[in-house]
């Protein structure tokens, strides 16, 4: 009895790559650590360009923390904290709408460019004195790009551009996204009790198909399944290799037609973006999640079905039709991914479990837990707290590990 | 003679016209209660008993409007047969272990001859499996029907759910 006990309290006996401490899924301090060192210093899918189509066209999301409006201009897309530089009012209240003449603070009626330049001030004269001018207040920009139809944001102006972010990743996306323009056709929303990772992991760890009774029958069941293999890339961008699914075996109809770029007959693939994004295609239609972390335990999590701009009215009816089947908040998986992640991190935050295992060695086969580990070794270097010891500092490269609670003192690797 | 003739006829005419309304009415009463009964079933979980409510060719959606792309998105649109599938198979999915209870208002009945059109509204309430109440979802039905072998059967049912956020998914229909 006491073994047990113990066992169950001390670290696996495995190594250090192979588990997680898992408050790094419930603690405050790692939460905000994220915010501050990995999701401003990142990029983060914001949205396709082709929901921003037309010249003041915008978008509104919130980047660690900080609220941001992107907006379609005349020369791109560009970014912006959404705050008047004013007094600090908001520029745009709604999650979309179009611009055309460029921001207008509701407060003080302050003016500004598509460009992020103050165009005027109200009765500005009286600001001579001070000698504040228009070209003294303009907007906050955010480093924006987009990589084939798909707009990327970031806080911090020294990171590394999108292509060189994305690697050798990027000719998956480009395969998938680049050859064709791209078009949402489902949106929603959910706020997962649950920290942002455990969704992250849900989407990455395919071992979870044993618990979809559709997976089990379209998937697991049938050889092929199993034949398929992660491709792991800098950066912890991760992808598992196009294989098949037997719609068929599970009652539904073949996907055999009308296939998303550079996808076969009941092909499967799913890209993982890091930190969050992750690209799911069935086939016919395609899944996009992106998430915002809102507390530790309460995350923001957007989802979009995607087809294709050039679809016929009956094409975009059996994509639709093919991600309802499985996604969307009335699919059949989608609820059961829900309903694990909240009860997972319930007990997580309880102390019920101190320690997650990744240890599944399949030679980067589906349950192989490689791309999980690759990930968790990414986010502690970039958070700079070591995954399997929160209280060690990551410290990689030299080698050594410190107490991050108490100093510099070296504990050992 | 002549004003009893009138008078006769004018009582006659009173009658047809009662006895019109009467019908009309009694229509009503039985569409307004396909429509509260159909909640409840579903309260029930009696999936049979729900899906007995539809046509065999009748179909079966679920749409909100998204803000965010500006357009709507269909949850799940499904013909009777399907709808039946999905109900079958739910206890074999992780499904959620909350009990719901629907509150409807049947707010508008259109009768044409041997079809109708009804418009209502919904609130669902859920009740978590340790007791605690919560609003689940607000939205409206917009119910099709057909008067077939005697009784009042739902031939389309789209429903309009405004509550995009939903505390728990679900595959069940709401």
């Amino acid at each position: 009895m006491k073994h047990a006990t113990d066992r169950w309290s001390c670290p696996p006996n495995l190594p250090t790559t192979h588990f997680l401490d898992n408050r790094i899924y419930t603690e405050s301090e790692i939460f905000s650590a994220e915010r501050e060192r990995l999701f401003t210093n990142c990029w983060k899918f914001l949205c396709l360009e082709s929901e921003i189509p037309d010249i003041g066209d915008y978008r509104v999301s919130e980047l660690a923390g900080v609220p941001i409006v992107t907006v379609r201009a005349a020369d791109g897309v560009h970014s912006y904290f959404n705050v008047c530089p004013h007094r600090g009012a908001p520029l745009v209240r709604d999650e979309r709408g179009n611009l055309a003449r460029g921001f207008q603070c509701m407060y003080h009626l302050w003016t500004f460019s598509l460009k992020g330049d103050c165009t005027s001030i109200s009765r500005i004269e009286g600001y001579e004195a001070a000698g504040l001018k228009k070209q003294d207040v303009g907007l906050r920009p955010v480093r924006t790009e987009t990589v084939c139809g798909l707009v990327f944001l970031c806080l911090n102006d020294d990171v590394e551009p999108t292509e060189t972010f994305f690697g050798d990743m990027l000719d998956h996306i480009k395969l998938h996204m680049g050859s064709e323009e791209l078009e949402v056709f489902h949106y929603h929303r959910a706020e997962i009790k649950t920290n942002w990772k455990l969704w992250v992991d849900n989407n990455s760890e395919i071992y979870h198909d044993f618990m979809h009774i559709l997976n089990r029958k379209t998937g697991i069941a049938h050889p092929n399944y199993h034949e398929r293999r992660w491709k792991l890339y800098p950066n912890s961008h991760n992808v598992i290799l196009e294989g098949t699914m037997d719609y068929e075996s599970g009652g539904f109809d073949d996907r055999d037609r009308d296939t998303m770029p550079g996808i076969g007959p009941n092909g499967m693939v799913i890209m993982e973006v890091f930190p969050d994004v992750m690209f799911n295609i069935r086939a016919t239609a395609m899944r996009i999640d992106s998430i915002t972390p809102l507390e530790p335990g309460l995350s923001l999590v957007e989802f979009r079905g995607v087809g294709l701009k050039s679809d016929t009215p009956e094409i975009r009816e059996t994509r639709i039709r093919h991600h309802n089947q499985i996604w969307g908040p009335a699919g059949r998986n989608l609820p059961e991914d829900v309903a694990v992640v909240e009860a997972q991190w319930k007990n997580m935050d309880r102390g019920g479990l101190p320690f997650s295992i990744f240890a599944r060695e399949e030679e980067l086969r589906p349950h192989d837990d490689s791309n999980l580990r690759a990930y968790y070794q990414e986010w502690g270097r970039r958070v700079s707290i070591w995954p399997h010891d929160t209280t060690l500092e990551y410290n990689g490269d030299s080698g050594g590990v410190n107490d991050r609670r108490v100093g510099p003192a070296v504990v050992g690797s | 003679m002549g004003t009893l003739a009138a008078l006769t006829t004018a009582a006659s005419v009173r009658l047809l016209l009662e006895a019109n309304v009467s019908v009309v009415l009694e229509k009503r009463e039985a569409i307004r209660s396909l429509i509260t009964k159909s909640s409840k079933l579903l309260d029930a979980e009696d999936f049979e008993g729900y899906t007995g409510l539809f046509t065999p060719s009748a179909e079966y959606a679920i749409i909100s409007y998204s803000p965010e792309i500006g357009r709507d998105s269909t949850w799940f649109r499904v013909d009777r047969e399907e709808l039946a599938r999905l109900m079958k198979e739910a206890p074999q999915h992780i499904h959620d272990l909350a009990s719901r209870f629907h509150l409807v208002t049947v707010d508008d009945v259109e009768i044409e001859g041997d079809t109708a059109r009804a418009a209502s509204n919904f609130v669902v309430i859920r009740t978590a499996a340790r007791g605690d109440s919560s609003l689940y979802a607000v939205g409206e039905y917009q119910d099709e029907l057909i008067y077939i072998k005697g009784m009042w059967l739902l031939s389309n049912r789209t429903v309009r759910v405004h509550t995009r956020m939903l505390q728990v998914p679900t595959p069940m229909p709401l």
